[in-house]
């Protein structure tokens, strides 16, 4: 049972971006650890179209809605969007499903705190980034730190910008 | 990271896919941990 005054646990996301192979990591009980983590992935391979493991998921229709009704966010249905648009190029298509979405992701924001990490590569994927900075700003109670990924062993050379 | 995400969270993906050659999306799912994990210590220490 809660405590009086202990506040829930954030909701936390990162996304690594990419045009064909993005992911994402949903913590959301306030553990860091692998297995407190649902990972959602985008691929065009068949062997990897299926559940890998049961935190690990390819990302479909039917787990996008999972995790829509576990998280009350509707961050996947943006990240989709997203791809469906920068993939076919329906400018409109995507505006329109845009906007329907950020209505309801503010309801349901205001549930929740959370915090959301995208990394960052100016050269290859500004667009995309400003996209997601665009919508996801608009939200009340979310948090969006941009993170410098880089490519070494060490966590702490993934150094947060703003 | 591939090995340090291997070896402090106990999980091979390579295994897990059935794959000899790291690639996507087993390098993304790590990529997207260890942003989740940056974003989250910074977060702790700015008490965000």
């Amino acid at each position: 049972m809660k405590k009086s005054g202990q506040t829930s646990p954030k909701t936390i996301v990162g996304i690594d971006y990419s045009l064909n192979s993005p992911a994402v990591c949903v913590s959301t009980n306030g553990g860091t650890s692998f297995s407190d983590c649902y990972f959602y992935y985008l691929t065009s391979k068949k062997k990897y179209m299926g559940k890998m493991l049961e935190n690990v998921l390819v990302m479909n229709i039917k787990n996008i809605m999972v995790l829509l009704r576990d998280l009350k966010t509707y961050l996947i249905g943006y990240y989709t969007y997203l791809i469906h648009f920068i993939k076919n190029k329906q400018t409109k298509i995507f505006s329109l499903k845009a906007i329907l979405t950020v209505q309801k992701a503010k309801q349901y924001f205001k549930l929740l705190k959370t915090v959301v990490f995208l990394n960052t590569d100016y050269k290859k994927n500004i667009i995309v980034e400003r996209l997601y900075l665009v919508l996801l700003k608009s939200l009340p109670q979310v948090k969006v730190m941009l993170i410098k990924k880089r490519c070494t062993n060490n966590l702490q050379e993934h150094k947060v910008l703003t | 990271m591939y090995e340090q995400f291997t070896r402090t969270q106990g999980v091979d993906l390579m295994k897990v896919f059935d794959v000899q050659k790291l690639n996507n999306p087993i390098t993304d799912i790590i990529d997207s941990y260890y942003i989740m994990r940056a974003g989250y210590e910074d977060s702790i220490s700015n008490n965000i």
